[in-house]
Order: C-alpha cells, then sequence, then structure tokens
C-alpha cells in the first residue's frame, strides 16, 4: 500500500541521513516529488543543501536511507548510480574541468564516438556532432558562445554557470538538480533559464532548486522544502504563502526557536 | 628609449613558457655550432646521428608525459627499458621475431599494471612504489641476464628497430615519429586524452562526471611502462645486444627531457612536439658536450644542474610542491 502510494511520485527519498566528519549535516530528510514538479530546497547557508544535492547524485553516499524510483527502493552509490536513475546536477562549483573547451566539458564522460566499429573501441571523437549538440543547448538558454573552442577558464563566471545548467538540462532525462543555478547570472539570462525550467518540467522532468534567490523561486517553482542544521522543516505549496513568509522560510527562521542561535549560524556562515 | 619598446613588446612573447623548449633549442644549437664550428656538429650526419642516439629517450619521455599528466611519477621506466631488452634478446635465440617483440612489450603491459595496481589499492606514493618495481625489475633483468651482455644477431629485428637507413633515416625514428603520433592522437582524438586531463585537474570533479580517477591512472601507467617497453626494443637493436644495464642513466635525460618540453610538470595535458623537443635537446647536449671534450662526469653535473635550473625557473608552479 505504502509502496503504491510513494510509486506514484518521480521520486522519494526517505530518512536520508549523513554526518561529515562526525557532525550530523543531514538528519531523517524525507520528501517526494512527482513528476514535472519544480520543488525549491530552502534554508540558510550551512543548513545542509548541498550535501542533500550530492547525495543525490552519488558525490556523498548516504549513511542511512534510500531512495525510491518507480517502486524500487535503491541507495545511491556513485556518480554513476544517479545517471543511470536519470539523475543530472548542477554543482555548486559547476563541475567543469577550467582547462577543457566549452564542448569538452559539455560532453565530459559521455563522449560521442563515430559510427564505426573501430573507432568506437578506441574512443574517436566525435567533435562535430558534440559541438553541434553544445551549441544547440546553449542556444536554448539564450546563450550563444562565439566560440566553443575556448577554455572554460577564460570564461565569465555568469558562462560557466551557463555551461553547467545547460549540460543538466541536457543530460537530465529524469531529474534535475541544481545547486544555485542563478548565482553568476543576469536577468535575461535568468528569465531564460526558467523558461526553460518550465519547458522541461513540462516535458515530466523533475527539478530540485536550491537557491537564495527569491523572485527567482516564487516565479517558478511549485514547492518548497525547508532546511535547517540539516533536517526538513517544512514542506510548503509556494502558491499559498507570500513572498515575504517564504523569506523568512528561506532564511530558515520559522522553526528555530532561539533567535541568537541562528544569528550566530549566520554570522559564521558569513 | 626604442631599444626599451622593443625589448618590452619582446617581453611577453620571451615569457611565453610553451615556447622555451624551442628557444633554447635554437641556442644551443647556435652555441655549440659556434664553438664546435670544426669538429663536424653542425652536419646532418651529425643531427641523424643525435636523433639515433636518443630516440629511446624520446619515447620514454612521451611515455613518463602520460604518468605525468594525472600526477603520477614513474622512476621505473629505465628498468622496464632494461628487462624488455634482455627479454628481447633471449627470446630472439628462441623463437619467431614477433614473438620475442611481443614478449618485450608485455614486460611494459605486465610493469604497467602492477605498477598501477600497487599505487592505486594501496593509495600510496607512485614515487615509492615505482623505485621498489624498478629495484625489482633490474634484479630479474640481471639474473636472467646472468649478468651476460645478450648479442642480437637477427638481422630483420636490427633493420626493424635499428639504425639501418631507410630512404636517408635510421628506422628508429620512424617509430619515434609513430609512437609520437600516437600519443598526439591519444591527447587530441581519443576520449582517453579528455579523461587524461580532467583527472589530472581535478579527480574529483572526473568522478562527479563519472570518470573512474583510477582507471583513467592506471592506463596512464600502463602506457607509460608500454612505451618504455618499446624503448627496450630501439636499444636492443641499436646497440645490436641486450644488457641490463640499459636505460641505466636515461632516468634523468627523461626528466630533463620533460621538464624542459612542458609548461606544467604534473597534471596537465602532455605536449607531445614539446616534450620531443626536449629530449632533441638533451640528446645536443650530450653530443656538444662530448665533442668539446668533457668526460661523463662533467656531463652529468652539467646535466644535473640543467634539470635544477628548468625546474626552478620553469616550473614555479612546484615551488611549494611536498
Ligand atoms: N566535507 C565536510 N566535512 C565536514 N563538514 C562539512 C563538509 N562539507 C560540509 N560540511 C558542513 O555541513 C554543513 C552543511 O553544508 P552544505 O554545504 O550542505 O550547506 P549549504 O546549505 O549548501 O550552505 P550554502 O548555502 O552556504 O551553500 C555545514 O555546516 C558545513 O560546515
Ligand atoms: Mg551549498
Amino acid at each position: 500500500m505504502l509502496s503504491d502510494i510513494l510509486a506514484q511520485h518521480a521520486i522519494s527519498v526517505t530518512g536520508l541521513s549523513k554526518s561529515l566528519n562526525g557532525g550530523k549535516v543531514l538528519d531523517d530528510v524525507s520528501f517526494s516529488a512527482n513528476e514535472g514538479e519544480v520543488i525549491a530546497v530552502l534554508g540558510h547557508n550551512g543548513a545542509g543543501k548541498s550535501t542533500l544535492v550530492k547525495c543525490l547524485t552519488g558525490m556523498l553516499t548516504m549513511d542511512s536511507g534510500y531512495i525510491v524510483r518507480q517502486s524500487q527502493t535503491m541507495q545511491i552509490l556513485s556518480p554513476l548510480d544517479a545517471r543511470k536513475l536519470g539523475i543530472e546536477a548542477v554543482h555548486q562549483n559547476f563541475g567543469l574541468i577550467d582547462e577543457l573547451d566549452v564542448v569538452s566539458n559539455f560532453f565530459l564522460g559521455r563522449e560521442l564516438h563515430h559510427d564505426n566499429l573501430i573507432l568506437k573501441i578506441l574512443g574517436w571523437l566525435d567533435k562535430r556532432l558534440m559541438r553541434f549538440l553544445t551549441g544547440r543547448a546553449l542556444e536554448r538558454l539564450g546563450c550563444e558562445f562565439r566560440d566553443l573552442d575556448r577554455l572554460v577558464k577564460h570564461l565569465s563566471a555568469g558562462e560557466r554557470q551557463l555551461i553547467a545548467v545547460a549540460r543538466a538540462i541536457h543530460f537530465g532525462a529524469q531529474v534535475v538538480v541544481m545547486d544555485e543555478p542563478s548565482s553568476a547570472l543576469g536577468m535575461s539570462q535568468v528569465a531564460q533559464l526558467q523558461e526553460v525550467i518550465r519547458t522541461i518540467s513540462a516535458q515530466g522532468v523533475t527539478v530540485l532548486l536550491v537557491s537564495h534567490d527569491m523572485p527567482f523561486v516564487s516565479e517558478v517553482c511549485d514547492r518548497a522544502i525547508v532546511l535547517s542544521k540539516g533536517r526538513l522543516v517544512a514542506n510548503i505549496d509556494i502558491a499559498s504563502i507570500s513572498e515575504g513568509e517564504l523569506y523568512s522560510y528561506m532564511m530558515g527562521r520559522c522553526h528555530i526557536k532561539e533567535p541568537d542561535n541562528s544569528l550566530n549560524a549566520l554570522l559564521q556562515a558569513s | 628609449m626604442k631599444r626599451n619598446t622593443l625589448l618590452l613588446s619582446l617581453g611577453p612573447l620571451l615569457r611565453k613558457k610553451e615556447w622555451f623548449v624551442y628557444y633554447l633549442l635554437v641556442v644551443m644549437t647556435l652555441i655549440f655550432s659556434a664553438l664546435l664550428h670544426d669538429s663536424g656538429f653542425f652536419s646532418s650526419a651529425n643531427f641523424i646521428n643525435i636523433m639515433r642516439q636518443t630516440a629511446p629517450v624520446m619515447v620514454m619521455a612521451l611515455g613518463l608525459s602520460f604518468a605525468l599528466s594525472v600526477r603520477h611519477i614513474d622512476v621505473s621506466i629505465g628498468a622496464v627499458v632494461a628487462l624488455s631488452a634482455v627479454v628481447c634478446g633471449l627470446l630472439l635465440r628462441e623463437v619467431h621475431m614477433i614473438f620475442a617483440i611481443l614478449g618485450a612489450l608485455s614486460v611494459g603491459l605486465f610493469a604497467g599494471v602492477i605498477n598501477g595496481l600497487l599505487i592505486e589499492y594501496l593509495k600510496t606514493s607512485s614515487l615509492l612504489v615505482t623505485l621498489g618495481t624498478m629495484s625489482i625489475m633490474i634484479g630479474i633483468a640481471r639474473s636472467i641476464s646472468g649478468l651476460e651482455s645478450i648479442p642480437i644477431t637477427n638481422e630483420h629485428f636490427i633493420m626493424l628497430f635499428g639504425s639501418e637507413l631507410f630512404m636517408g633515416i635510421p628506422t628508429s625514428l620512424y617509430w619515434v615519429a609513430i609512437l609520437a603520433l600516437v600519443a598526439w592522437l591519444i591527447v587530441h582524438c581519443l576520449t582517453l586524452g579528455r579523461h587524461l586531463l580532467a583527472v589530472g585537474k581535478s579527480p574529483e570533479n572526473a568522478l562527479q562526471l563519472t570518470i573512474s580517477p583510477v582507471k583513467v591512472r592506471m592506463l596512464a601507467l600502463v602506457m607509460c611502462s608500454l612505451f618504455a617497453a618499446f624503448a627496450g626494443l630501439l636499444y636492443a637493436a641499436r646497440m645490436q645486444s641486450a644488457r641490463y644495464a640499459l636505460g641505466e642513466f636515461d632516468l634523468l635525460n627523461v626528466f630533463i627531457a620533460v621538464a624542459i618540453g612542458s609548461t606544467q610538470l604534473v597534471g596537465n595535458q602532455m605536449r607531445v612536439i614539446g616534450v620531443i623537443c626536449g629530449a632533441l635537446l638533451i640528446g645536443l647536449l650530450n653530443n656538444g658536450l662530448i665533442l668539446l671534450g668533457f668526460t661523463i662526469n662533467t656531463q652529468l653535473i652539467v646535466k644535473g644542474l640543467v634539470l635544477v635550473m628548468v625546474i626552478t625557473l620553469v616550473h614555479k608552479e612546484l615551488n611549494n610542491a611536498k
């Protein structure tokens, strides 16, 4: 019965806990997401948002808890596991190799090869096809790179972020997890990103969005989960609350009893 | 005033690290040509001779670049050269040339796999592990050769890998060209090249992108040892004999070649042409010093100084190396 209910969701996370260096960073976090749902992950600095993203993408292995997808219960133990589940992420550090060019970064780890059997075995890169697809994916975000052969380290922070976002959207078949996808973007690029997120969610892709950008969140997200000190303290329908309330959720204020502590946490984080 | 602006505009050009090896090559050639204008240094015969002598170092340096590009230091390549040559010499007595060649190359394959497994699964220093395997391989080479030099008489083998001229160029140099092309293709056209760079730059990022750093580093070490084993074949054919001491002094030459030929010693994309030119430079230096009448003792001192100078001047990124 329970698994029937869970099976309706695109992905469910149950009882996820994770300790780092002896400190509990995630504590019994559970939530579910439907197909095509866009969920904001809110919380103050150090609440555990990035750790959640890393657990979902196999960068960190969860200490306890499990994931349910298509009524299958599993753990994500490696990035390859996550990739097989169709989970793709934009990490806070963008996950780009600075000394490689745009196209190489875009397809890093899943290079396209020529059809010829021998060339395929050798791993001969199909540079033209990769370049074409990269250009198209970036164009979709309204970003026309003059030169896809530029090394990523010579690009601006915004451009680098766009590459990471475009990559996750291009390859994320089921779930796209974005850790601060708009922090380095300009206004028009954020608008484009909103547009693309709506498009993929209409196609049934679930989006998890970690962000401090409140207008962006309230514009594009259906629901928000709030983390505070590693615990999930709220799971709210965005349409039902005001921006002001959302803002206090984002700062993780609502469920912390002593105001002094939260202030300290904020000061420490900054 | 005019001179100043010229210098200013030359400055950035001269400071380009990737050009360093080419400047040095030209400067060194000019200096030796001037010093040795009456002893035939500047002649095509001597240049061919230099290339012929440097061929094994070039091949080893290409191999070592693979290991360095993923931040491994492999000091066992000299021993792989010796063992591969000795195995080849012994097999040539018994079986067809093809099997002798395959036997020698499998020494490289085996050494690379062992090095890789030890380093990755013990999660320990590549320098120390390969120091250990170096000693093991030298020991094996000494014992199976009985400390004798094994004469190589197979004419086909000598023709194929040795100094025999084909269209005016020693056959060993064709192999250098082929292996350089292979290395270049790996770096620029194959998936492996991308993954080598990704792992060399950031194993964490590579892992995030589902590239297995362990697998890539293993492959790099195997390439490194395979190239060294190939250098063993070139040595055996040129000397027309195989000895356990082959490649003994080459480690220094190889490291100088790579240090001069690359802009960043470890964790960077390998520069095939740069490394070949670096090896050539060492060949020129050896040859020039001999023609100038310096003994091997002086050569060693000079080359040691060159290595230290290159490391401090060019590879500032190593300044805080542990
Ligand atoms: N490798 C680590 N070892 C020990 N503690 C860690 C490690 N990584 C993160 N932490 C701790 O875990 C907590 C959560 O970190 P996390 O990066 O997930 O926060 P976050 O919500 O993403 O914050 P931000 O908004 O600043 O990105 C922090 O208190 C941090 O100090
Ligand atoms: Mg974070």
